[in-house]
């Protein structure tokens, strides 16, 4: 039953004797402007400071590749994609010095020196990393010498306060004033290891093209594995590198993925959780 | 000076002198206006931030530009980031030739007399995770469903279950692939396209490489050799006592 007083809707909800009406009016709302928001609100939650825009994952590997080799129409005569994922294909280059193709959710890149796979779909991670696993057991012969895994998210800040205070929380400006007007992250990366690994670990945020997410933070993670030696420094062979490739696929990827994603989680509450300070006004 | 303002002042003025900052209100948020073809000047595209340029205007150029739209894209960097030139960054980073970082952009930047690339990194996919199952197929009916074992990929500590599926959920290029011992991926979670936000759920079968006749034969005479061994091991432990 409607209210007869005469308060607007903002009044109303705060009206102590008008609870029910509250409720009525956010469930309205909720309608009306979206869930997060007003849930949020009735139930003394706090507006998440950012939200998952996009999100992707890649496999790399460095070694010595025959790029003609890898078309859409070798990848479904082995199985490893659908005959219409090959039939559907976009072919940009194949050439004895690149190869490049997109199906559906997958994009292929391959240089004499470089194997890349990458998915931007965030339910093919699992067949990403079974697409590199069926490759390199048919490429069984193929020289690598490195692999990498790749994982990366583009993130909109809920407003340009936020997204201006996480830069500022990661490289603060008062050493960079004094040589720049204006300075701005860009891109920030660091290099580590992970607990319990001897891979190199890179992480980088940058600054989203604003094409493709305005007021965007790109964070992404790089595990990178050498497999020219073994555990005792001693040289190892084409099979064994391969080997060492094909395990490092079935045994590390899904771990990777979960360290992927609690790095970026832990980064952007740590950065965002500073997002409450305003950022510091800059001289014009 | 108001855009409407410049339109007037051009159409009496053609081929002024003009200061920037008095006739182009450049949006506070940091819009950047590049302006190719600036008078007799230089060919290359002068890109003016909210600093203070002159320079002679052709105007005609001008009121191109103003047919243009100052609103998309504005983003809001510009004038804290500025925009990377076309030709790329002059920024001189250290370059890892042996990383095994994703560097599609490198890629795009060696072959670019070659190749160019219409994408970022191929068509992005809006879509919220909520849960995931690896099921491994048990059975096949005959009716045109399966039986498969799940495990909960979201949540490991989970119990494994077991459930039928009808044929009708596989994609049809997939269903060739269900015989017991099949793997596949079940994904339920929100897509967010651009005239939809919708639950989808999705299997997808694992793709093997076939083997090759060379690999069975290999695989066949292990099996026949450990199988002899371990038969002539008991054979001998046998004897022995």
């Amino acid at each position: 039953m409607p209210c007869e007083c005469k308060r607007n809707v903002h009044q109303h909800l705060r009206h102590p004797k008008k609870e029910g009406i509250a409720n009525e009016l956010f469930i309205l709302l909720d309608e009306q402007k979206g869930a997060n928001t007003i849930q949020g609100k009735n139930r003394g939650g706090k507006m998440p400071d950012h939200q998952l825009e996009k999100e992707g994952f890649s496999i790399v590997a460095l070694g010595n590749f025959n790029p003609t080799i890898f078309q859409p129409r070798w990848f479904a005569v082995h199985n490893l994609i659908r005959e219409d994922e090959a039939d559907a294909a976009k072919i940009e280059i194949i050439h004895r010095e690149a190869a490049i193709f997109t199906t559906g959710w997958l994009t292929l890149q391959v240089t004499e020196g470089n194997f890349t796979a990458v998915t931007q779909d965030p339910t093919k991670s699992l067949p990403l990393r079974d697409l590199a696993m069926g490759t390199f057991k048919l490429l069984e012969h193929t020289p690598i010498v490195a692999f990498g895994f790749n994982g990366f998210g583009h993130f909109k800040a809920v407003s340009e306060e936020s997204w201006h205070a996480f830069g500022h929380y990661y490289a603060p400006k008062d050493a960079w004033e004094v040589v720049l007007k204006n300075p701005g992250l860009l891109k920030l990366e660091l290099e580590g290891k992970r607990e319990g690994y001897d891979d190199r670990i890179q992480i980088r945020i940058e600054s989203s093209p604003p094409n493709l997410v305005l007021m965007g933070i790109m964070i992404a993670v790089n595990q990178h594995r050498e497999i020219t030696k073994n555990a005792q420094g001693t040289e190892t062979s084409t099979q064994e590198r391969n080997k060492a490739f094909l395990s490092g696929l079935q045994n590390d990827w899904d771990g990777f993925l979960q360290y992927a994603k609690e790095a970026r989680n832990h980064l952007l509450t740590a950065g965002f959780s500073h997002s409450a300070k305003p950022a510091k006004k800059r001289k014009s | 000076m108001s855009l409407v303002k410049l339109t007037d002042a051009l159409t009496k003025n053609k081929g002024t002198k003009f200061s920037v900052p008095s006739v182009l209100t450049i949006p506070h948020h940091g819009a950047s206006v590049t302006v190719s073809n600036v008078g007799s000047g230089p060919s290359e595209p002068v890109t003016f931030l909210n600093g203070s340029v002159d320079f002679h205007l052709d105007a005609n150029v001008l009121l191109d530009l103003l047919d243009r739209d100052f609103i998309l894209p504005t983003p809001p960097v510009s004038d804290k980031i500025p925009q990377r030139s076309r030709s790329g960054s002059t920024s001189e980073g250290p370059k890892k030739e042996g990383n095994t970082l994703s560097h599609l952009e490198d890629l795009k930047m060696k072959a670019a007399p070659l190749i160019k690339l219409r994408g970022q990194e191929g068509p992005v996919r809006r879509f919220k995770v909520l849960q995931q199952f690896e099921g491994k197929v048990t059975e096949v009916y005959e009716d045109q469903t399966f039986r498969a074992d799940l495990i909960d990929l979201t949540d490991k500590t989970s119990e494994q279950e077991s459930a039928e599926f009808p044929m009708e959920e596989i994609h049809p290029s997939d269903r060739d692939l269900i015989a017991p011992g099949a793997i596949f991926y079940w994904i339920m979670g929100y897509e967010t396209t651009p005239s939809d936000y919708k639950r989808v759920s999705e299997i997808r079968l694992r793709r093997s490489p076939q083997w090759s006749e060379y690999e069975i034969d290999s695989i066949t005479s292990e099996g026949k050799d450990l199988f002899s061994r371990f038969t002539r091991q008991e054979n001998d432990t046998s004897s022995g006592k």
